[in-house]
């Protein structure tokens, strides 16, 4: 089931790059693409990023496969926060789980609820912010005014006091509540964006073609907001892998004894002194995802900037 | 005279903001007939830009075309189509081009594919037809290469050559009329000649007519046969390309003129027109260049002069038409004076 809804997240997320970018640019050489990934190359740290990412993915991917012990059962009692042998890679937790099998498990499930509200939260923060900078005037005040209130609220308050709300959380309603909460800064600046793109030449000589409101939005201002809104998902995903973790830490997100990042790392902490291991690898694995998406993200942003002179 | 290809009647085109009203177009009225060459010249500020925009009803908020005024195009009444019907009327009857070539193209779309767009807005030409036909468009712009051409992005293009792509894009859709504001202000001087020469060529071949905005009289003393000085939301002076400028009347036409750097000339520095365009919030009483006029008379501050007609299809906004004899005792301008004084 789990398997199933990561598999289905992973291709969403590429049949989706694949098709955004071949509707921002249509009849684009292939090596349009070639440059753009040249670019990226330039920047070793987010190749690495890439790559811990890519394998990241794989390895969770793979979990049923590489996982050496079942993440929920308990071993025997001799086994409670055994520290890590070579046949329990990152050594057990206090009820005796295997650490390794369950980092695994967890940063699967950590993984695909991140991505899926990053959707979420993208879909959502580009047509609020398109909608406010484009059509302007009393609605657009009204608009950003109530984006400005939700700002106001710490996000880690908001989350907690949703998740209170709708409490027992499922996957799906994680994945809701995490997105839900996590557009505004993209509708910002899809709505900064949005008001710079009317204001440009080629707008007004679009309308002076004969072009309606909608083509302009489709042609001139969507494709040109793409390359922004693809960095700030990239960027967003770390942030939402985080918000997650905090919420599994806090024991309101994932509930025991399914393994999430976070709620491994709260497993751990109580132990942090005797039983390092614990808390140490899940936690690791959240800083290398989350720094690893920060990077790539940075790394897009000059990558894909059409305006980018190729030297 | 044939029968004019666009009238303008009394065109007032007003902002109304906070701040009061600004009269940015205040009662303008011309003809240009098919395949007529139209030049408006003026500086900045004095309403051109705006007259253009209001011929398209493109005006923003808080602008708008008040009532009472009047375009007609081949007879059809614009200001009273609904939203739909004049957005049918921009490109297909009346197409515009832009002062930057650089903002007016889409970064991320090539130009073919931005040529090829404009005839599928208004038809249902297949996209093969439509990328054909930008090809032929490319060509006749004069882009060399316009099959390879057509695959590259505006930023792989010189100024002058994604002005020619802009031309190309207007003409899509073959109007009867092109508006090109301001089309050689940002490109270099031999560039300019070049898409000027290509304008005049086109309408030429084409049957359109263009008005052409500029603030430069040797642009308009090139490619038109006709000339409207606009001043302070107003015409000033109307006449014939050569008549213009063999007998300019306007005592700021002549500014203008005077203003114009010529070739073969040992001045090192160029006449200006002292002051600047007053505020559309608040023209001047009387007749609006009074202060700035080297010429002015008590009458100038309190009659607002009607367009007095000088000769055969020439008009001009000013007081000498009835008493030329003013015209020899110049004097040192109002707004020339206060500038010293301040």
């Amino acid at each position: 089931m789990l398997v199933l809804r990561w598999l289905s997240a992973a291709a969403l997320i590429v049949v989706l790059s694949v098709l955004l970018w071949r509707y921002a640019h249509p009849g684009a050489s292939a090596s349009r693409g070639r440059r753009a990934a040249a670019r990226y190359a330039e920047h070793p740290s987010a190749v690495i990023a890439l790559f811990a990412l890519l394998a990241m993915y794989v390895l969770s991917a793979l979990a049923p496969w590489l996982a050496t012990h079942d993440p929920i059962a308990l071993l025997p009692q001799a086994f409670v926060n055994h520290p890590p042998t070579r046949e329990l890679l990152f050594g057990t937790d206090f009820v005796g789980r295997d650490v390794f099998s369950r980092v695994l498990y967890g940063t699967r499930l950590s993984l695909s609820i991140a991505l899926l509200a990053t959707i979420v939260s993208i879909v959502l923060g580009t047509t609020y912010g398109l909608i406010a900078g484009f059509v302007g005037g009393a609605l657009d005040t009204a608009m950003i005014r109530l984006l400005d209130a939700f700002l106001a609220i710490p996000r880690i308050v908001l989350l907690i006091a949703i998740s209170a709300l709708w409490a027992p959380l499922s996957v799906t309603s994680l994945v809701l509540i995490l997105g839900l909460t996590a557009w505004f800064g993209t509708s910002r600046l899809v709505r900064a964006e949005v008001l710079s793109l009317k204001g440009r030449d080629m707008v007004a000589a679009a309308r002076a073609l004969g072009a309606s409101d909608l083509a302009i939005v489709r042609r001139h201002v969507l494709p040109n907001v793409l390359t922004p809104v693809i960095v700030s998902a990239t960027l967003g995903v770390a942030g939402v892998i985080i918000n997650e973790a905090t919420l599994s830490f806090l024991g309101i997100g994932i509930s025991d004894p399914a393994p999430s990042l976070g709620n491994i790392i709260r497993d751990g902490s109580p132990f942090i002194a005797t039983a390092w291991w614990v808390a140490l690898f899940p936690g690791l694995a959240l800083v290398i995802t989350a720094m690893a998406y920060n990077l790539a993200g940075d790394g897009l942003r000059d990558a894909l900037d059409p305006r980018q002179v190729d030297r | 005279m044939t029968e004019p290809l666009l009238s303008v009647q009394d065109l007032r085109t007003y902002f109304r903001t906070s701040a009061g009203v600004a009269r940015a177009v205040d009662g303008v009225s011309f003809d240009i007939a098919p395949n007529e060459s139209v030049g408006v010249v003026g500086e900045s500020g004095c309403g051109k830009s705006v007259t253009s925009l209001s011929l398209l009803r493109l005006i923003q908020r808080p602008g708008s075309i008040e009532p009472g005024s009047k375009i007609a195009l081949e007879g059809t009444d614009l200001l009273a189509l609904n939203d739909e019907a004049m957005r049918k009327i921009r490109g297909n009857r009346i197409a515009m081009i832009f002062q930057e070539p650089m903002t007016a193209l889409n970064p991320v779309f090539t130009i073919g594919v931005q040529l090829a767009e404009v005839p599928r807005v208004h038809s249902s030409i297949s996209k093969r037809d439509a990328w054909a036909r930008a090809v032929e468009m490319l060509s006749t712009v004069g882009i060399p290469d316009p099959a390879e051409r057509a695959k590259s992005y505006p930023h792989q293009l010189s100024g002058g050559m994604r002005q020619r792509v802009m031309i190309g894009m207007a003409l899509m859709l073959s109007p009867a009329l092109l508006i090109a504001d301001e089309p050689t202000t940002a490109l270099d001087v031999t560039i300019q000649a070049q898409i000027l020469e290509l304008l005049e060529e086109l309408r030429e071949r084409t049957a359109m007519s263009v008005l052409l905005i500029t603030h430069d009289l040797g642009v308009v003393a090139e490619s038109t046969s006709r000339v409207i000085v606009m001043y302070a939301g107003e015409i000033v002076e109307q006449a014939g390309v050569r008549e213009l400028f063999a007998r300019p009347h306007h005592p700021y036409t002549e500014g203008l003129m005077a203003a114009m750097p010529r070739a073969g000339t040992k001045r090192e520095r160029l006449a200006v027109i002292p002051g600047a365009v007053p505020s559309p919030y608040d023209w001047p009483a009387g007749c609006r260049f009074h202060e700035r006029c080297a010429y002015a008379w008590e009458r100038c501050a309190q009659e607002h002069p009607p367009l007095y007609q000088i000769g055969a299809g020439h008009v001009s906004r000013c007081h000498l038409a009835v008493e030329p004899e003013r015209r020899n005792t110049p004097h040192i301008p109002l707004a020339a004076r206060a500038g010293a004084g301040a």
